[in-house]
């Protein structure tokens, strides 16, 4: 006798029995992704209300191969996932009937051929309806007249991407099947899998970003790395993200790096879900858990993240923040996770409080994380490093957001990432070690950022500061700190040209793709130059060398008194070089990179602008008013009051209080508690102007 | 030859098996009798290598039967609770054991299934439990496996196929090499059938001996003694499973050969001795009996 067995009969056995999933696969890849596309094709070409006609020309950068991996398409990546889940559930759900494990195993069989033959008819299940949409996906697209728009090498990755995904999630939702002895368990342990790293991720930013008002959002860095390489679900989409959209060798490491995690993931659950199907009792079939020894353990780390997520979650649902609340609804939801667990293990309502050792550990532990982070017993809104300690430090502020604008230049605009930027770290920690004590003080004092826009707008400003040990990761915090002393230290900062230029954006802008250049002066109204390539380069060559030398302080004690704004073609949209499908409603679009401020004091600009004929109007003409009204809301609680201004003198006496709108360098200048709108004869439209 | 050796199984904190040391002969029928929850089902799922023994050693031939296919191949277990995939019909499963067990005779399933009146293309999903067990029974049969492990087997059918599978079972037995293995509370029908019987109880197996010499080695004796110091002396000597007295009526189930038996009994000079015919049944009582399963205290 022999124990060889054909594994291509068994395979096409296991997917006759599964003809439902096959069927249901079909149907839905071919509604989801093949018309689903076809249809959007159709839209594009025919054109729609909101949306220009596009040819096909037009289309020859449309990324079609997000269609084919759910980035185009988020309602297939859904698809992916619970696809991912049929076949593993339908495969290997005979072993939490003990019944089937029974036939099954009884079989000359050995277990890792079963293994294997429900595995593979799985993977085939999906496979086949999932090749079979794609090809039909692409020769649509080719009957639809766009096989020029259509790279087969991107399609071919773009799928890569997908059955990757797929594996990743089939494998993990199987390891699930394995762990456990029921199927409402197996799926919801699936679930659990699926979720949880991605959910200690979110946990690993809320938390101290809502018990420590010194924290800094952006450095959950490594939340994202978590979420991107350690979550089944986040590695799908990072995956499907990278491959469906491949934007050439600048970003080839980030793909990479997504094929090589996904690879290790495969390789990993693979191995996990062979062991555990040959170290599996048949006789846990039917019970909760296939490893009771871990049941204890299993809640614990199910019960602690997900009652503290429950608790953030659940206040702010209904918008109460306080900790007390966290504190409340967090403890609560422990108690009732440990008891929702037991009840799953055991399906006995009488039986809630069974494992009181895990149940009292969860408990403590979630009481320990709260009241560690409530009183913040290790001091991590007063943390300042050594000087001697420190390698580097950077500072960005939030005013810098509203005051800047930088060139995107398709990995998303500077500006989010000004602190890690290699040329703003600085070595000679002060002055911005000083601000960080500042900060810190005024922490102690209970100046603390969460209030500063309520309490203390017009005084205080919120920094936030990266500081660079010599060993180790970097340190983030955000504080509360005085303008004035970031004036200061802004002011000390910026005597260095390297620092100034990198700050600035206009130092990063590259003229030759600008296609345009506009002004706009105090009556709000663009006006497009009419510059030479040559002008144009000269033109923001005089305005970086008034940004060279002008002092800081003026960027925030005086307003500007006109604003430069560059544009691009569409194909420099939005800093890629593909059309995006907004993009393709919106042909017509620019993004401009504005916001660069002319002042009084600009006269390299002022210069070369007059020299070009244009003239910057610093007020508006009463003649020029059409119709005037006065916004007041000086008592918050009272509603916005709206008064035309008819008297000729009143309106000469506000116009000459209007000033061309600009937050400044650390902003608070555009909060002004009245607003003059006001139409012009050259834009029939209202105009808002803070009046200061 | 099937050959178990200090098996050792629990499930959790029950011991569901426990230290089961027998060896079970090719070409007879072993009966596996027990009370409930005795570790019957557990001694089969043991046996045809669904589940793995926490110590000792099953073999077949020498060779472990757990994770080895080539072994598994010379076993077919019927369980209890049959399991026929869903919307499968007597074909879809004659398929799927053709292509498990290669000696699978189909030729021969879809004749006894004519036999048995039987339709093949019928759901099997819509058949009695009866039925089932038939179909169950029959494809079981037809995989020509050496050994055929029948747990509760019997259970369901009329007496009418109860015959016929008895007579399937026998004609097997003397055209090839087969040893069925039968796990049933129905004790009268193992009598019928069983060439060995194995007692369980609580996890151990009290014993495995044909069925034959068991019957020869325990007499049951109906006697009335008048002398009740000869009555005490014959009981004291005796190796007694079981007695009852009921007036002066004395009925003693006892170990040994009835001729022994009954010629002690007789030199306790009875007004009245025979000897009664045991069926298994008497002989399971009995021994469950010594075991501290005794019948008498469960009657209310």
């Amino acid at each position: 006798m022999t124990s060889k067995i054909s594994y291509s009969k068994f395979i096409r056995e296991n997917i006759r029995r599964r003809g439902w999933l096959l069927a249901v696969s079909m149907i839905l890849m071919f509604s989801m992704q093949t018309l689903w596309t076809a249809m959007r094709i159709e839209t594009l070409l025919s054109g729609s209300a909101h949306s220009p006609k596009a040819d096909v020309a037009s289309l020859e950068n449309l990324h079609f191969a997000g269609f084919l991996n759910g980035l185009e398409n988020p309602l297939f990546a859904v698809l992916v996932v619970l696809l991912a889940l049929c076949c593993a559930v339908s495969g290997f759900s005979y072993l939490h009937r003990s019944e089937e494990t029974d036939f099954f195993h009884s079989l000359p069989l050995a277990r890792r051929q079963l293994f294997l033959i429900s595995y593979t008819g799985g993977l085939i299940l999906f496979l086949v309806p999932y090749l079979l949409a794609c090809i039909g996906t692409i020769a649509t697209a080719y009957a639809m007249g766009i096989g020029s728009c259509i790279s087969i090498a991107d399609c071919l990755l773009s799928m890569l991407g997908c059955i990757l995904g797929f594996l990743i999630l089939y494998q993990a939702a199987i390891v699930a099947m394995m762990l456990t002895g029921k199927l409402i368990s197996g799926i919801l342990a699936a679930i659990v899998l699926y979720v949880y790293t991605e959910m200690i991720a979110s946990l690993s930013n809320a938390l101290p970003s809502h018990f420590f008002d010194t924290y800094h959002a952006s450095a959950a860095g490594s939340a994202d790395l978590i979420r991107n390489f350690l979550s089944p679900i986040g590695l799908y989409s990072h995956l499907y993200a990278q491959t469906g959209w491949f934007e050439g060798t600048d970003r080839i490491s980030l793909l990479l790096s997504a094929l090589f995690a996904a690879a290790v993931w495969i390789v990993l659950t693979w191995v996990a879900a062979y062991f555990l199907y040959q170290k599996r009792g048949s006789e846990t079939a039917g019970t909760a858990l296939s490893y009771p020894f871990f049941a204890g353990w299993i809640k614990f780390f199910a019960a602690v993240p997900a009652s503290l997520t429950l608790g953030l979650f659940v206040a702010s649902f209904y918008g109460n923040n306080s900790d007390t609340w966290v504190i409340l609804i967090s403890l609560l939801s422990v108690v009732l996770l440990c008891g929702i667990t037991e009840f799953i293990y055991h399906t006995d309502l009488k039986q809630v409080t069974h494992g009181k050792v895990s149940s009292f550990l969860s408990i403590v532990t979630v009481a320990g994380i709260l009241v560690i982070l409530h009183f913040d017993l290790f001091g991590y809104n007063t943390w300042l490093p050594k000087e001697s300690e420190l390698k580097s430090i950077a500072f960005t502020a939030d005013s810098f957001s509203n005051y800047f604008t930088y060139y995107n230049d398709g990995n998303g605009t500077k500006s989010y990432g000004l602190l890690d930027e290699k040329e703003l770290q600085v070595t000679a920690p002060d002055p911005l070690l000083a601000l960080a004590k500042d900060g810190v003080q005024n922490y102690k004092n209970g100046i603390k950022t969460e209030d500063i826009y309520e309490e203390y707008a017009d005084d205080y400003m919120q920094i936030s500061i990266r500081f660079t040990p010599k060993y180790g990761m970097p340190v983030y915090r955000d504080y509360a700190v005085s303008k004035n002393a970031v004036l200061d230290s802004l002011e000390t900062l910026c005597k260095n040209e390297t620092y100034r230029k990198n700050l600035f954006p206009v130092f990063q802008l590259d003229t030759d793709k600008v296609s345009e250049v506009k002004l706009t002066d105090i009556y709000q109204v663009p006006q497009t130059l009419s510059l030479s390539s040559e002008q144009k380069t000269e033109l923001f060559h005089a305005y970086e060398q008034d940004i060279l030398k002008t002092d800081i302080r003026i960027l925030q004690t005086e307003y500007p008194i006109a604003e430069l704004t560059a544009g691009f073609p569409t194909n420099y949209h939005a800093g890629n070089d593909l059309i995006s499908e907004d993009s393709i409603e919106s042909v017509t679009y620019l993004a401009p990179m504005s916001q660069m401020y002319i002042y009084e004091n600009f006269t390299n600009t002022l210069d070369l602008l007059s020299e070009y004929g244009y003239t910057i109007r610093r007020e508006i003409a009463l003649s020029d008013v059409q119709h005037m009204d006065l916004e007041s809301n000086l008592d918050e609680s009272e509603p916005t009051t709206l008064q035309a201004i008819t008297d000729p003198e009143e309106m000469q006496d506000l116009l000459d209080q209007l000033h061309y709108p600009c937050p400044g360098i650390l902003g608070g200048k555009d909060l002004p508690r009245q607003y003059i709108e006001l139409s012009h004869t050259a834009y029939p439209y209202p105009i808002y102007y803070p009046l200061v | 030859m099937i050959e178990l050796t200090n098996v050792t199984k629990s499930f959790s904190k029950l011991c569901a098996v426990d230290q089961v040391s027998a060896t079970i002969r090719e070409g007879l029928i072993f009966g596996l009798v027990g009370s409930n929850g005795a570790g019957k089902s557990t001694l089969l799922r043991l046996i045809s290598g669904i589940l793995k023994a926490d110590s000792g050693t099953i073999t077949l031939d020498d060779e472990d039967i757990f994770e080895h296919p080539s072994v598994k191949q010379k076993i077919c277990f019927l369980s209890d609770s049959i399991f026929f995939f869903p919307n499968a019909t007597a074909n879809t499963m004659c398929r799927y054991y053709r292509m498990v067990y290669p000696d699978f005779d189909s030729a021969a399933f879809y004749s006894l299934m004519e036999k048995f009146g039987i339709p093949k293309d019928q759901k099997l999903a819509t058949f009695s439990k009866g039925k089932k067990k038939q179909v169950s029974l029959l494809l079981g049969i037809c995989t020509k496996t050496q050994y055929l492990l029948c747990d509760e087997t019997f259970d369901g059918l009329d007496p009418v196929m109860r015959q016929a599978v008895k007579s399937l079972f026998a004609s097997e037995l003397l055209n090839r090499n087969f040893t069925p293995i039968i796990a049933s509370h129905s004790l009268r029908e193992l009598e019928d059938i069983c060439d060995q019987i194995g007692l369980i109880h609580n996890g151990h197996l009290l014993f495995t001996q044909d069925l034959d010499t068991l019957k020869c080695n325990l007499c049951k004796v109906q006697c009335v003694i008048p002398d009740p110091a000869k009555e005490e002396q014959l009981l004291s000597r005796l190796p007694i499973l079981q007695y009852e007295k009921s007036g002066s009526l004395l009925t003693i189930t006892a170990r040994g050969l009835r001729e022994d038996i009954l010629r002690r009994v007789n030199e306790t000079e009875p007004l009245f001795a025979e000897i009664l015919p045991l069926s298994l049944e008497e002989i399971f009582i009995s021994e469950m009996e010594v075991e501290g399963y005794d019948v008498k205290d469960l009657l209310f």
